[in-house]
């Protein structure tokens, strides 16, 4: 898909997120204004309850703002239907989620090909599982696959469709220490060779050093902006 | 209320969708259950008592004509109670407003006392007055249906005379809960009734004074039927006795009988059918609810609830669907029951109805639905608190899929990822599909069967009909008259062919065996009216023997090349051997066919007729019948048309009640089927779902996942409960053989696309519902936790 790169990617601009549970409203996202550069490596960094995962579902066309507004590349999302707002993670979006979610009745290969199949320009599945080091392991069903394995089919299927963003939501979550590098050095790598515009949420502050920028946020507002004064390789991280 | 009740209950009215389809299908089990044993139940309760109430003979005996004394004879046969004479003959009726005449049985009754047997219900008006002689009470069925009432006036011919009778009274009659036309085995209230007159009145009539040509017998509870039945010939033989008959051989009781009878098979099969489905359907429910709650059961069990505590708590949602469908079971059973029996009452005019829930069976039910429900839960509890607690907090790893049939065949390779997962999934869970398959095929049987009926019916019409018979009227004489009369009956207006035959009342015996019915000749040249096979092949007539129908041979053990005996009821009444030179397998009747030659050779005459069939003339059946009321040797006309009408409005109707059931149960079993199937598959991948509608998949393609397998299941399903369906009618088919009717197995391509299209109809309604579910999937929720 081609961008002009001088356009942020996303354009969030007093965005106010309010769920009503009952009787009890709960104040999610709280004036929060952020711009997204096309090509970056962005983590947002916040304790469970701070809003980070609200802001990444907004993000990712999952939920709409109840105030403020969200552009995509210029484009404002922010009254979007669901019909536009499918068309926008089925091309734009890659996800990859703390639990995976891969499908169990499918092998690794036919996973990435559920997304090849629905997308405009996608590579190769084969291609996108060499990205993350499975091209041995393209047939094995996820029983059959270890975490840190599943969480790799879950990139490959997210890259597949060569997204603009890519959406990272807790990646490590469920991992062990070195499984989880390995997989932040394929989120890195694909960052890298792909250009594409990455967001990882994480409550581990470790990983913010390997990112280009880092967002900080508390009690559904942002409470920091800034650039790690030395950016590290995810093999330098250590928690 | 314990914390455990209380998540019992909130957790049912969570389940609430899938709760109502189980509670439905078991309901309906268990309905059908009730409806059809209640009903068989009451119906042979008010048979017992309208027999008991109307004091029913058990032996009827017939004879040419006795003196009254011989009553006092057959009292001291062993074992007869109470024996009673009287009078009957069959009368042509003239009913106003009605073109052909109608044919009624007169029977005597006593005017100054009830009958001692068989003795007359008032509908409305009163008895005979004593000494009155031209008073009758008319047969209720044949009053209404013809619009007569006390105080109206009809004509009969009494032995050759019109007489002006007054109508005093309607009535029903133990004897005549059902009384068939003796031509067309078929009810027809219009043309065929009963009339009652004063015993005085029938012998002045036919000149019976003293003497009597019936007799009936009311015998000690145990007293042998065939034993008392041999003791009675023997002593009106010398009288001209045509023998003596139990219960089981009169028409009324013995098409009741055959009919309550039928109701049992109805009782056992489909409530069977919905019972299995049911507890099909719980169980799954149950080890999909114990399956998402193996986290629960981990922390119950760390708090320090014992297991079984807990199969308790799982064994609840067993015992509410059980109970719940217990409740709609007999609330549906009990309304339908007595509706049900309400109608049968009508049907057969019975003057009180004995409704009865039979709760033993009911009991028995319930108490196997509810094991197999628990044995289910218990099942499914059994693994999930075998897991050590830390086990089962952690959530299940991935569901193990490897490379299977599909990849070994090939197909894998070729197929798409949706197809793929839809595949798998169902071969991987191939006995659950296997019986989620089995099930919606159980309810397309249901559905073939059902169609069924009609399909056989339309057959029997069309061969009985439209085959087998071409005449536009059946003229039967009032006694049989010589070959000329072929010439006078070919007088009567609009008459164009004239076929003549020959019937005469027969005993036939083969061994041990015996049955009275008629025989009748059938030329070889015969047109009008042939003996047809239930395949549409008319069957041919050799010169010597006797052809019978296939259930007469089979009812007396013989086969073609025995030698029969025919015992005459008329002239000197001899009994001659013939031999069986075929069977034909009709759809009516049980009856002896031979040539002209073998009828004049047994009775020993020359070519008499007792009826002929007659074409007519376009537009001449109006004049014709007139004339034929008017003619004296005319007993009656059958209209081929009229009688068409009237099977179609007695059975038509009947099986129209019972198939708009049948549909009704067979779409809740579908719902039930598929909505808790999909209903499973969609709490069990859930997470799978909304991960792809994040992935960008838009709803419809997510819905082609999830109901594709349901599609699946009910597109495999469909063939199956066809030929499920079909087995299922031709063992009816073996199964069904009364005297009165045979079943012939008639598969059709339209009823297979009418049960495919209300089965596929009911899926595609809980699609509907299943797809309204998957828009209102909660994307976020899956981004927050495994399940």
């Amino acid at each position: 898909m081609e961008h002009d790169n001088n356009t942020p990617v996303f354009e969030m601009r007093n965005v106010s997120k309010v769920y009503h549970m009952g009787e009890v409203s709960v104040h999610a996202l709280h004036d929060v204004s952020l711009t997204i550069e096309a090509g970056e490596l962005l983590v947002i960094l916040g304790a469970s309850g701070s809003g980070k995962s609200t802001l990444l579902n907004i993000l990712g066309g999952l939920d709409v703002p109840t105030s403020g507004s969200v552009l995509y590349r210029g484009r404002d999302m922010t009254q979007a239907d669901d019909r536009t707002l499918t068309a926008f993670r089925r091309a734009s979006v890659g996800f990859v989620f703390q639990f995976y979610n891969i499908i169990p009745s499918l092998t690794a290969i036919e996973n990435v090909r559920l997304v090849t199949d629905i997308a405009d320009d996608p590579m190769d599945a084969r291609e996108a599982l060499r990205h993350v080091g499975l091209e041995d392991r393209m047939d094995h069903f996820p029983a059959q696959l270890s975490g840190g394995e599943q969480q790799r089919v879950a990139i490959a299927r997210a890259i597949a469709k060569r997204p603009d963003v890519l959406l990272c939501d807790e990646p490590t979550g469920a991992l062990d220490f070195q499984t989880g590098v390995l997989v932040l050095e394929v989120i890195d790598r694909i960052h890298r060779e792909l250009g594409a515009t990455v967001a990882l949420i994480t409550h581990n502050a470790s990983i913010a050093d390997m990112a280009d920028r880092v967002i900080r946020m508390r009690s559904g507002q942002i409470v920091d902006v800034y650039a790690p004064p030395v950016r590290r390789t995810p093999a330098e991280l250590a928690w | 209320m314990t914390a455990l009740s209380l998540k019992l209950l909130r957790e049912i009215g969570h389940l609430r969708g899938q709760l109502i389809a189980i509670i439905l299908v078991i309901g309906c089990g268990i309905g059908t259950y009730v409806m059809s044993r209640s009903m068989h139940a009451s119906l042979l309760l008010t048979q017992e008592a309208y027999y008991a109430k109307g004091r029913y003979a058990d032996v009827f005996a017939t004879v040419q004509r006795a003196p009254r004394s011989v009553v006092g004879e057959l009292q001291s046969i062993r074992g007869v109670a109470l024996a009673e004479a009287r009078t009957t003959s069959k009368v042509l009726v003239d009913v106003p407003g009605l073109a052909e005449p109608a044919t009624a049985t007169l029977v005597s009754m006593p005017s100054d006392r009830p009958m001692l047997m068989n003795d007359v219900h008032l509908v409305s008006g009163r008895r005979i007055a004593p000494g009155a002689f031209d008073e009758v009470v008319l047969y209720a069925p044949f009053a209404e249906a013809n619009g007569l009432t006390v105080g109206d006036t009809i004509a009969a011919v009494l032995n050759g005379r019109w007489r002006k009778l007054a109508i005093v009274g309607t009535a029903i009659s133990p004897e005549f809960v059902i009384v068939l036309n003796p031509g067309t085995l078929m009810l027809d209230n219009k043309r065929i009734g009963v009339m009652w007159m004063a015993e005085e009145a029938v012998q002045a009539a036919f000149d019976m004074q003293g003497a009597c040509n019936s007799l009936v017998l009311k015998l000690y509870a145990g007293a042998s039927v065939s034993d008392v039945c041999t003791q009675v010939d023997r002593v009106l033989d010398r009288h001209g006795g045509w023998g003596a008959q139990g219960r089981d051989d009169q028409p009324s009781h013995r098409f009741l009988s055959d009919e309550i009878k039928q109701l049992e098979v109805t009782a056992i099969i489909i409530p069977l059918i919905f019972l299995g489905v049911a507890i099909f359907l719980l169980n799954i429910a149950l080890t999909r609810l114990v399956a998402t709650q193996r986290g629960t059961i981990a922390i119950l069990k760390a708090f320090g609830y014992g297991n079984i505590a807990i199969a308790v708590h799982y064994v609840g949602f067993a015992v509410v669907s059980v109970a719940g469908g217990t409740i709609v079971g007999i609330v549906i059973g009990y309304v339908l029951g007595v509706n049900l029996a309400e109608l049968y009452m009508e049907f057969y005019r019975f003057p009180m109805l004995v409704f009865r829930l039979p709760w033993d069976v009911i009991s028995v039910v319930v108490l196997m639905s509810l094991a197999a429900a628990v044995a289910g839960a218990l099942l499914a509890v059994r693994s999930a608190v075998r897991l050590p607690p830390a086990d089962a907090m952690r959530p299940p790893s991935p569901r193990t899929f490897q490379a299977g049939a599909l990849e070994r065949l090939g197909v894998a390779a070729r197929l798409g990822p949706v197809p793929l997962m839809i595949a798998r999934n169902i071969e991987r869970r191939a006995l659950r599909s296997a019986v989620a398959i089995f099930m919606i095929a159980l309810a397309t049987s249901i559905l073939v069967l059902g169609r069924f009926m009609f399909d056989v019916m339309d057959r029997m019409l069309a061969i009985s009909f439209d085959v087998a018979q071409h005449e536009d009227v059946t003229l039967t004489l009032s006694k049989p008259l010589s070959g000329h009369a072929r010439y006078d009956i070919a007088q009567l207006p609009g008459v164009v062919r004239v076929e003549p035959f020959r019937m005469t009342a027969v005993d036939v015996l083969h061994g041990r065996y015996r049955h009275q019915t008629v025989m009748t000749s059938v030329a070889q040249d015969q047109e009008l009216r042939r003996p047809t096979d239930v395949w549409g092949n008319r069957a041919g007539i050799p010169g010597e023997g006797v052809v019978l129908t296939e259930y007469l041979a089979k009812k007396l053990n013989c086969a073609i090349g025995d030698t029969v005996s025919l015992a005459l009821k008329e002239g000197r009444r001899d009994t001659m051997r013939a031999v069986v030179s075929g069977t034909v397998k009709e759809f009516i009747g049980a009856q002896v066919y031979a040539s002209p030659q073998t009828m004049s050779r047994l009775l020993r005459e020359q070519g008499s007729v007792s009826g002929a069939y007659l074409d007519m003339e376009n537009d001449a059946l109006a004049d014709f019948l007139l004339a034929a009321k008017r003619t004296p040797m005319v007993a009656g006309t059958l209209v081929r048309s009229v009688a068409l009408q009237s099977f179609r409005d007695v059975y038509v109707q009947n099986i129209w009640m019972t198939t708009t059931y049948i549909v009704v149960l067979s779409c809740v079993i579908a719902f039930g089927v598929v909505y808790n199937s999909a209903r499973i598959a969609l709490s069990e991948r859930g997470t799978e779902l909304a991960s792809l509608r994040i992935l960008g998949m838009t709803t419809r393609e997510i819905s082609i996942i999830l109901l594709g397998e349901q599609a699946v299941f009910t597109l495999l399903a469909i063939p199956i409960g066809a030929g499920i369906g079909y087995a299922l009618c031709s063992w009816i088919v073996q199964g069904f053989e009364t005297e009165y009717l045979r079943l012939v197995f008639v598969f059709s391509p339209s009823n297979v696309a009418i049960s495919a299209s209300i089965i596929l109809g009911v899926a595609i309604m809980t699609s509907v519902l299943m797809y309204r579910r998957l828009v209102r999937l909660d994307l976020i929720g899956v981004l927050k936790s495994r399940e």
